[in-house]
């Protein structure tokens, strides 16, 4: 697979918050998705 | 991520929510949304398989980590911006936010232009100055 391009539909993620709550990609678009880096 | 925090509202006006995501424990992550003070959640995609499956995922450092990308996503998960970053070059905040109000103002436009015509169509018809009492 790879990243989706503008025009796409973006798969599907579901996985957990650092909360442990529990979320889908679909429940919060519209959204601004940011992939970074971590381990600062 | 600061520069989200302060634009967060700014996104959630013009309609989009923040969302980050990151291959670190919800423990070091919770402790860094609270540090910068972030409302917006974060992913912990420990398994790394969102990463994989978005083909952002760089083997190379810490064990494998994301790779810093920016995505701008409709209601249907629709691709509005896609942003593969690097770590020298970011997809700004602003440039991010400018690109979601802009898709606002291309919709309100829609909106707007009839009325817009009308005001027009007033302005030649009866001019600039409002009629005297």
């Amino acid at each position: 697979m790879s990243a989706p391009r503008v025009g796409d539909v973006a798969p599907e993620i579901v996985l957990s918050d650092s909360t442990g709550e529990k979320r889908s990609l679909s429940s919060l678009t519209p959204c601004v998705l940011i992939f970074y880096r971590g381990h600062w | 991520m600061a520069d989200y925090r302060e634009r967060t509202d700014a996104f959630l006006e013009a309609g989009y929510r923040v969302v980050a995501l990151s291959v670190d424990e919800p423990q070091r992550t919770e402790h860094l949304r609270r540090t910068l003070s972030l409302s917006f959640p974060i992913w912990c995609d420990v398994e790394r398989q969102v990463v994989r499956d978005w083909d952002l995922f760089n083997p190379r450092e810490k064990g494998g980590i994301a790779k810093p990308a920016t995505f701008v996503l409709d209601g249907e998960r629709r691709v509005r911006l896609s942003s593969i970053d690097s770590v020298r070059h970011r997809a700004g905040a602003d440039d991010v936010l400018a690109c979601v109000r802009g898709q606002t103002t291309q919709a309100a436009k829609r909106t707007l232009r009839p009325a817009m015509l009308r005001a027009l169509s007033n302005m030649f018809h009866y001019g600039l100055v409002s009629p005297r009492k």
